[in-house]
């Protein structure tokens, strides 16, 4: 049903309901659910994963992390979950054993991040994720290699992650640890 | 015999001419044969008339027609005052109140998106809870990508990335 103007002839109710219909409008945007990707990645010099399991990333991915000043030629996919963030509770994504994100919508853009592992939380962070935008989270591992979690976007078509992918065990002398706080990496 | 002639002669029956002019208009009609002719004409529609023409009786008292009339002349005069005072108002009063309602919104636009923006413009935060740990954050616009690299206190993140001084510790 809609109302005429003539209904409201005071400019000032006008303008009010106006001003209602926005702020309803942008308080069901802000209902909306952010469709996230996270990727765990592994850096190395290595020109094969020790495990035939890990895949290249993709060559977008790829390309991004080779323009970016990191000293790593290789990146291996360790795990990928496509979730949904919203914004009353952290959507909690176990990458591996060691390494779980939990990712709330913040609104306005935003993304709320915990990392967390062995029962700690290690990292947290509020951070502006718009589409095309790319948060990676990262640390060094054994043997001068190193971890990343990519969080950007997910394709809107992607289907999300249903339940745990059974991790890919890495090769014990290569596995990708979180950091430590004692500045030791510690196996996955 | 020209129209305003005739007015005058009919004014001149019905008696609304001033004393003056219906001296002349008398004295005009002693003398003018169609003049006496046309006023014998209107004497007799006149008489007819009077005669013959049926009363009307309205519903409505003659306070209530003169009471309309005086509402419709004092509308008509307000209206004249309202569009007085209008010419008279600077052209910036004109958009005062679109002006606050558009302030109004914008303020609530950004109050109902998220109010940690007033408190921190950009509010990017970070936090490692653990001690030991701090963060190193490089941000490349070309890649549209924010690398954030957790290293413990003992390590030297800028050997493992090729940093430059776009860096913040």
């Amino acid at each position: 049903m809609i109302l005429s103007l003539r209904f409201f002839p005071r400019p000032a109710i006008r303008y009010g309901l106006a001003a209602l219909l926005l702020c309803s409008n942008l308080a069901l945007a802000r209902a909306a659910e952010l469709k996230l990707e996270a990727i765990l990645v592994w850096g190395t010099n290595d020109e094969k994963s020790p495990d035939p399991g890990h895949k290249p990333v993709d060559p977008a991915l790829a390309k991004k992390l080779g323009n970016l000043p990191f000293k790593w030629k290789n990146y291996f996919v360790i795990n990928r979950r496509v979730f949904t963030a919203n914004d009353r509770d952290y959507s909690t994504n176990e990458m591996s054993k060691k390494c779980t994100i939990a990712v709330k919508d913040g609104g306005n853009s935003m993304v709320k991040v915990k990392m967390t592992g062995d029962g700690r939380e290690w990292h947290r962070q509020v951070k502006p994720l718009p589409k095309g935008e790319t948060v990676i989270i990262g640390g060094d591992d054994k043997d001068q290699s190193a971890w990343m979690v990519v969080l950007r976007h997910a394709d809107p078509k992607a289907p999300e992650s249903k339940k745990p992918v059974d991790l890919p065990q890495l090769a014990p002398k290569k596995t990708a640890p979180l950091p430590s706080p004692q500045g030791k990496a510690e196996s996955k | 015999m020209n129209t305003e002639s005739q007015l005058n002669l009919q004014a001149y029956l019905d008696g609304e001419l001033s004393e003056r002019d219906a001296r002349q208009a008398a004295a005009w009609v002693e003398t003018d044969h169609e003049a006496q002719a046309l006023l014998g004409e209107l004497r007799q529609i006149q008489a007819a008339l009077k005669g013959n023409e049926l009363e009307v009786r309205v519903p409505e008292s003659r306070e209530f027609y003169w009471g309309k009339i005086q509402r419709d002349i004092l509308h008509a005069e307000q209206s004249e005052a309202r569009a007085a005072a209008h010419a008279s108002t600077p052209w910036w009063r004109k958009y005062w109140a679109p002006l606050c309602a558009g302030s109004a919104v914008a303020a609530l636009m950004v109050l109902s998106l998220n109010p940690l923006m007033l408190m921190h413009p950009g509010a990017e935060e970070f936090e490692n809870p653990l001690e030991e740990a701090s963060t190193v954050t490089f941000r490349s616009e070309k890649e549209s990508t924010t690398v954030v690299w957790l290293v413990s206190q003992n390590e030297d993140a800028a050997d493992d990335m090729d940093l430059d001084e776009t860096v913040t510790q």
